[in-house]
């Protein structure tokens, strides 16, 4: 209840704050450029309307925000309120920096005389209304920021700064990912101006010249500054080894990677076609690609520094296990779009060979044929240089195959592309039925020689990946198997029991049934405690009555005993166990020796992360680009 | 090598690139080029091309013949000093190449990247400015011996003296 009371009043004070900012831009600006073609009246009715509303809102919330956060220490250091104040931050940062995009480039144009209603950002402001805007946003920045500030100064020992550090953290990235965006568009634009001159009748591309020149000058150097920042403040153990750290990390890398192969592999596939003469002449490839071509380059000077922070991502991981698993996210990853290009190529390459072998007149096989190649150029390398490494180690039968074996997304890998070429292999099938059933039935089929061949095809490539990857899957389980066997069979288990009870034999039953690897000896508590390799026994197992009743020289031997024991709780005379739910005897055994087998598995005591908010919207972030790159890689440069 | 390090890459590259930009946009030809005359379009952009490079007589090359075609004087007081807005004009790729044309044809001239609003003073050109014709901007050229000719052009690189008394309509 208190944090649905906490957004309300913070997403309030936020919605008025903006009210009575714009409101206040709108006015001034109104009494500064007096349009004789502007209504004034109703400008400053509108103006006025909105400080009227907004300003008591404000001040009303406002003053229980400042009262409930000096009186209460869980409102002083909660989420909300720290979201709230960055979240401001952020806001009124970007559009200064929008409208100083616009300020610069109201300068560029007419500095280089072409019309001001042709800049990127805000084409019908004029000088005063970027310069009001931006004075008040900085105004209110400024305002914000010192308060932002005192809270940040330590004021008791229970402060916890959790959430102020989480959303700087947060706010750093975001920040560096904004001049990022920017900065690439505008060195986009620049380059596109270079590649393009000195062609045309139009002076081509100065607009997008003077638009990115002026997004280059102000972003790139709040990037780099922004990126120093973040690079610096990676000795901070909190930051190393934070979750929106490998998030966007990931996310930029990934993004980079896509944007890198997909530009390239258009640009590939259009050679081909100059090649092939379906583009005449070097510059009307040129005209084509010059867009992608510069894109392209960033693109590929991003990916190595983004590389290189990912790097930086694994070195500083807590274990061998868990750099393992960070690096597996990016090979299944990139595999993963790798296959699904390779496999695309593929199909093309039996499309054309389909034209060639029915002597189809198709004009589009050099379309096809340059497809094909940029396809394979770009899906082979990426495929094998992430695949067989992979491989390599999920082949070895030892701890580092097996964890890669039991990776989830390992399994997920492997289980998306049997489902998806099970679906194709069947929804190809039916296309091939259904035309030829067609046919029969004497609905004439066009071109039925080339679309049954080509169906085949297409029905025996996706056959071949489902095959390749179904035989991966079930080499995975034989060697999961052996791996489990082998820990089965070095986990010895001493059952001990006591004459008149005799259950032994129940248990001997059980394992055989569910872990038969698993070496059973049995003892009964008259028999004097000694035991046949009594260093290898790994879990004692017995009932809590047996084990109540036991001698005094049991007690002491399986006092001293270091392995694992499992009591069965089975009420007896007076004895009755609290808080265990009564179980029938059977089921009890069953549960005991599961437990059992699941100790000989786990060799390392298991570590639980605990799943944070920023963990699930970062898997649903990774899933959106695995999504996006297996689609676009494959797929975006088929016209 | 570190990100610090490639920072500094990064930072380079953008630098020159800028540099480089802005050198490019200093020294810039800011004369279009001719292009092949094989199209329609393309014989309009080179008679706009050799106006605003003021080699008039290979503008009035382009021009085909019918009565009330100017002379090269009268051709050459008209259009000389016409500079300058040429660079607010389009001219789409149509009728296409590829396609065969009837003749005489139209190719439209649009005049989409300047408004109204654009008072230009082209520092380089001296020559009298005037506002980019706005109305229906339409080239007719006719097909002569295998090669595109201008037979009417909008103003204002015409003369409505010289438009033919007869003309054709497709």
């Amino acid at each position: 209840m208190r944090t649905v009371r906490r957004i309300y009043f913070y997403l309030v004070t936020f919605i008025s704050l903006q009210v009575v900012l714009w409101g206040s831009i709108n006015l001034l600006y109104s009494f500064i450029r007096n349009d004789p073609n502007t209504d004034f009246n109703d400008v400053l009715a509108q103006g006025l309307a909105q400080i009227v509303v907004g300003l008591p809102i404000f001040f009303f919330h406002w003053y229980f925000i400042r009262k409930d956060a000096a009186t209460q220490l869980e409102e002083r250091d909660s989420y909300i309120r720290a979201l709230f104040f960055y979240a401001l931050r952020l806001t009124s940062l970007v559009i200064v920096i929008i409208h100083t995009y616009s300020v610069v480039q109201n300068l560029l144009f007419n500095l280089i005389q072409i019309p001001l209603g042709q800049r990127f950002f805000f084409p019908t402001n004029d000088f005063a209304k970027n310069l009001i805007t931006i004075a008040a946003n900085l105004l209110i920045w400024y305002l914000f920021e010192r308060i932002l500030r005192k809270n940040w100064q330590p004021k008791d020992a229970q402060q916890d700064f959790t959430a102020l550090k989480q959303f700087r953290l947060l706010f750093n990235y975001l920040w560096s990912s904004f001049h990022l965006l920017f900065w690439v568009i505008g060195l986009t634009n620049i380059l596109l101006y270079i590649i393009a001159i000195p062609r045309g009748f139009n002076q081509q591309f100065i607009v997008e010249f003077a638009n990115g020149l002026s997004m280059v000058l102000i972003s790139a150097p709040f990037w780099i500054l922004a990126e120093r920042k973040i690079n610096e403040s990676l000795t901070d153990p909190e930051h190393n080894q934070s979750l929106i750290r490998k998030i966007f990390t990931y996310l930029s890398l990934l993004i980079f990677i896509g944007i890198a192969l997909v530009t390239l592999g258009t640009v590939l596939r259009e050679l081909g076609l100059l090649l092939f003469r379906d583009i005449d002449t070097w510059a009307d490839f040129i005209r084509r690609n010059q867009q992608l071509m510069a894109i392209s380059l960033i693109a590929f000077f991003l990916w190595f520094y983004f590389q290189l922070k990912i790097k930086q991502v694994f070195a500083s991981a807590r274990d061998d296990e868990e750099r393992a698993s960070l690096k597996r996210i990016i090979s299944y990853i990139l595999s993963l779009a790798g296959t699904a290009t390779t496999y695309s190529g593929v199909w093309f390459v039996f499309q054309l060979l389909t034209i060639l072998i029915t002597s189809t007149n198709r004009t589009q096989w050099r379309s096809d044929l340059s497809t094909a190649i940029a396809l394979l150029v770009i899906g082979i390398p990426l495929w094998l240089y992430y695949w067989l490494p992979v491989q390599r180690e999920t082949n070895q039968a030892n701890e580092v195959g097996d964890d890669n074996r039991r990776s989830i997304i390992r399994k997920i890998y492997l289980y998306l592309i049997v489902f998806a070429t099970v679906i194709g292999v069947m929804a190809l099938a039916a296309a091939l039925v259904y035309r030829n059933l067609n046919q029969f039935f004497g609905n004439p089929q066009t071109d039925l020689v080339y679309e049954n061949i080509n169906n085949i095809f297409r029905i025996l490539i996706t056959s071949a990946w489902l095959w390749l990857h179904l035989k991966q899957l079930r080499r995975d389980g034989q060697l999961a198997n052996q791996v489990i066997q082998n820990r089965h069979k070095s986990f010895p288990v001493l059952i001990l029991e006591n004459e008149t009870d005799s259950i032994a034999q129940q248990w001997v039953e059980l394992f055989k049934k569910h872990a038969p690897f698993i070496p059973i000896q049995t003892l009964n508590f008259n028999d004097q405690p000694i035991v046949e390799g009594e260093n290898q026994v790994a879990l004692l197992l017995m009932t809590a009555a047996d084990y109540h009743q036991s001698s005094p020289v049991w007690r002491g031997w399986i006092e001293s005993f270091s392995g694992k024991i499992i009591l069965l709780p089975l009420d007896y005379d007076h004895v009755h166990w609290s808080g265990v739910e009564t179980q029938q005897r059977h089921k009890l055994m069953e549960l005991a020796v599961k437990q059992t087998i699941q100790f000989a598995e786990t060799e390392k005591t298991s570590t639980t992360h605990r799943n944070s908010i920023w963990a699930v919207l970062g898997y649903v972030l990774i899933g959106l680009i695995l999504i996006w790159l297996v689609f676009g890689v494959g797929l975006s440069f088929i016209r | 090598m570190t990100p610090k390090k490639f920072l500094s890459v990064i930072a380079g590259f953008i630098l020159v690139s800028g540099l480089v930009a802005i050198l490019l946009f200093m020294v810039r030809d800011r004369l279009p080029q001719y292009r092949d005359d094989d199209t329609p379009a393309a014989v309009v952009s080179n008679y706009l091309t050799a106006i605003l490079r003021e080699d008039y007589e290979t503008a009035y090359d382009y021009l085909g013949e019918w009565p009330e075609k100017p002379d090269y004087a009268v051709f050459l007081d008209r259009v000389n000093g016409l500079t300058g807005y040429q660079f607010c004009v389009e001219i789409p790729e149509y009728p296409r190449a590829d396609v065969e044309t009837k003749t005489p044809t139209t190719v439209y001239i649009e005049s989409y990247q300047c408004d109204s609003e654009w008072q230009v003073d082209w520092e380089t050109y001296d020559k009298v400015q005037m506002e980019p014709y706005i109305g229906p901007n339409e080239a007719r050229l006719k097909e002569v011996a295998g090669s595109w000719k201008i037979e009417q052009m909008p103003l204002p690189w015409w003369d409505e003296a010289w438009l033919p008394i007869n003309t054709d309509k497709e």
